[in-house]
C-alpha cells in the first residue's frame, strides 16, 4: 500500500472510529471476501462463517477506537474473526453435530477424490480450533507465520508447531492404507 | 519428501476449494447491524473505579479472581451460622471513602461504611438509598451491606478487566460478608435466604434502545470474550423480559450469571444475578423473578 493509500485509510479509520458508518463500510468492504473465506474454511460452514464475519465486524465497529496501531487493522480484524470462529466452534460442539453430505459420482477417479475430500473433511473437523486457524490463515489467507503470530498473539514457534502438527494429522489420512472407508451405501 | 509435498498440495488444494467471495447480502447485513449499534463505548458500562485502569496479564487476573472468590465464599460460609439479631434503628454513616466516583442523591444518607477505627464492631444497618454512578443507578433497600474487604474490590476489577461487563458484579458487591474485618459488623441474612441483597438496577442509561437489542449487544460482547451465552425470555404479567445466562470459570468456584433485560417507563433496565457453581434452582429462580417483577411494577 502506498503512502497516499495509507493516509486515506487512516482517515477512514478515524472517521469510522468517530461513528461514521459509511466510512466503516468503505473500510471493510474490500476485506469482506477474504474475511469470509477465512471464516468459511475454518468453520467449514457458509452460514456459520457469515455469522462469524458479521459478529466480528460488529465488534470491530464498537471497539475501533481501541485500535491503537492503525497500521495493524488487518491483523486486528483477523484476530476478532478468529476469536469469533473459536467461539462458534465451541458453541457448535455443545449444541450440534456436523453432518457432511457427500455428492455421489459413478466414475472411479471422481469417487476416489470424493473419498479424499471426505477423509480430509473429517480429519480437519477433528483438528483443534487453534490448528484450523493456523492452517487456514497460512494456506488460504496467505499470511506469513510472523503475521499469524501477530494475529493470534502467540509466539511464532507456536504457530509453526500448530501448522506442523495440524498438517501432519491431515497428511495421515491421505497416506496409503490410511484412507477411511467410504460412507456405506444404503442396502 | 516428494510424497509429503504431494500430500500437502492435495491438502492445500482441498482447503482452497469452494467459495472465494462473500455472499452479496453479507455487506448489507453488516451495514444494517452496524447502523443499529452505537459506536460509543458508553453503552457498555464499566465500573467507575476500574475505568482507565491498565490491563494486567490475564493469568494473574484469573489467579487473583480465584483468590477473591474463595475469600468471599469462605466468609459467607463462616458467617452463615452466626446471624446477629436485627437492629431496628439504622445507623448513619459518614461519606464514602471506598468508591470515590459514587454520587448520592440530595438528602440521602451515605450508604458506605466509614473506615475509621472503632473500639468494638458495631452492627450496621445501612438505610435505603440510591447509589448513582455515571450511567447507572442502584436502588439499595434498607439492610444492604458493603463488605469492606479489598479482595472484593479486586474481584470486581478483575471481572472488568477480563471483559465481563459488570455482570453480576453489583450483586457480588452487595452480598453480605460478616466476617470481613473492619469497624462495622455487617448485616447478614438468615441462613438460606436469597443473597440477592435486593439489588435493583434502576436504569442502564441506554437511550433509544429496546430490551432485545440491548440484550443482543451484551451477548455479542460476552460471546466476543469467549463465553457461551444462552438467550431466552420470560413472560411477566405486564410484558416480557429477555434473559441471558452464561458461566464464568475461574481458578476458584465457577460462577453462573443471569441477567434480565426489560423495558420500564421507556428505558431499558437490566438486573444481574450471580450464583456460585450452577444456575439458580427453581426456588431461587422464582425469587429472582419476583425481584424482576417488582422492578417492572415500579
Amino acid at each position: 500500500m502506498d503512502n497516499r493509500a495509507v493516509l486515506e485509510e487512516g482517515a477512514l479509520i478515524a472517521r469510522a472510529a468517530d461513528g461514521d458508518a459509511a466510512a466503516f463500510d468503505e473500510l471493510i468492504r474490500p476485506r469482506l471476501d477474504r474475511l469470509y473465506v477465512t471464516a468459511n474454511r475454518i468453520l467449514r460452514d457458509g452460514a456459520a462463517a457469515e455469522d462469524a464475519v458479521q459478529q466480528a465486524m460488529v465488534l470491530a465497529w464498537r471497539d475501533l477506537r481501541a485500535l491503537r496501531d492503525r497500521d495493524r487493522l488487518d491483523a486486528w480484524l483477523y484476530r476478532l474473526l478468529v476469536r469469533t470462529c473459536y467461539r462458534e466452534l465451541r458453541s457448535r460442539r455443545r449444541l450440534a453435530a456436523n453432518v457432511v453430505q457427500l455428492e455421489r459420482r459413478d466414475d472411479a477417479d471422481a469417487t476416489l477424490a470424493i473419498h479424499e475430500r471426505d477423509a480430509l473433511e473429517r480429519a480437519f473437523r477433528r483438528l483443534s480450533a487453534d490448528k484450523r486457524a493456523v492452517i487456514v490463515l497460512h494456506h488460504v489467507t496467505g499470511l506469513s507465520l510472523i503475521e499469524i503470530a501477530g494475529v493470534l498473539a502467540v509466539p511464532e514457534g507456536t504457530v509453526r508447531s500448530r501448522l506442523h502438527y495440524g498438517l501432519q494429522e491431515l497428511r495421515r489420512v491421505l497416506e496409503p492404507g490410511e484412507m477411511v472407508d467410504p460412507v456405506e451405501e444404503p442396502a | 519428501m516428494t510424497e509429503m509435498a504431494d500430500l500437502d498440495r492435495t491438502i492445500v488444494a482441498w482447503l482452497r476449494e469452494g467459495e472465494t467471495v462473500a455472499p452479496s447480502r453479507l455487506a448489507a447485513e453488516i451495514r444494517l447491524v452496524v447502523g443499529a449499534v452505537p459506536v460509543q463505548r458508553g453503552s457498555l458500562l464499566r465500573l467507575p473505579w476500574t475505568r482507565g485502569r491498565d490491563r494486567r496479564p490475564r493469568a494473574l487476573a484469573l489467579v487473583l479472581a480465584g483468590a477473591a472468590v474463595a475469600t468471599v465464599l469462605l466468609g459467607l460460609l463462616w458467617s452463615s451460622g452466626s446471624v446477629p439479631p436485627p437492629n431496628p434503628s439504622p445507623s448513619t454513616m459518614p461519606s464514602p471513602s471506598v468508591a470515590p466516583h459514587a454520587t448520592e442523591e440530595p438528602g440521602r444518607t451515605s450508604p458506605l461504611p466509614s473506615v475509621q477505627a472503632t473500639a468494638e464492631p458495631v452492627e450496621t444497618y445501612p438505610p435505603a438509598t440510591t447509589l448513582s454512578v455515571p450511567g447507572i443507578a442502584l436502588d439499595l433497600p434498607a439492610g444492604w451491606s458493603w463488605p469492606p474487604s479489598g479482595s472484593t474490590i479486586l474481584f470486581i476489577g478483575v471481572l472488568d478487566e477480563i471483559g465481563d461487563p459488570y455482570a453480576g458484579v453489583y450483586n457480588m458487591l452487595l452480598r453480605p460478608v460478616t466476617s470481613a474485618s473492619g469497624p462495622h459488623r455487617f448485616h447478614s441474612p438468615a441462613f438460606g435466604a436469597t443473597p440477592d441483597a435486593g439489588m435493583h438496577v434502576l436504569t442502564a442509561g441506554i437511550q433509544e434502545s429496546t430490551a432485545p437489542l440491548e440484550a443482543d449487544r451484551v451477548r455479542a460482547v460476552l460471546e466476543g470474550a469467549g463465553y457461551v451465552v444462552a438467550r431466552s425470555s420470560v413472560k411477566l404479567a405486564t410484558g416480557g423480559a429477555i434473559v441471558l445466562d452464561w458461566d464464568v470459570t475461574y481458578n476458584g468456584p465457577d460462577l453462573h450469571y443471569r441477567a434480565y433485560f426489560l423495558m420500564v417507563g421507556g428505558a431499558v433496565r437490566r438486573i444481574d444475578f450471580a450464583t456460585p457453581g450452577a444456575p439458580p434452582g427453581e426456588a431461587l429462580a422464582t425469587q429472582l423473578l419476583d425481584i424482576v417483577r417488582s422492578v417492572r411494577a415500579g
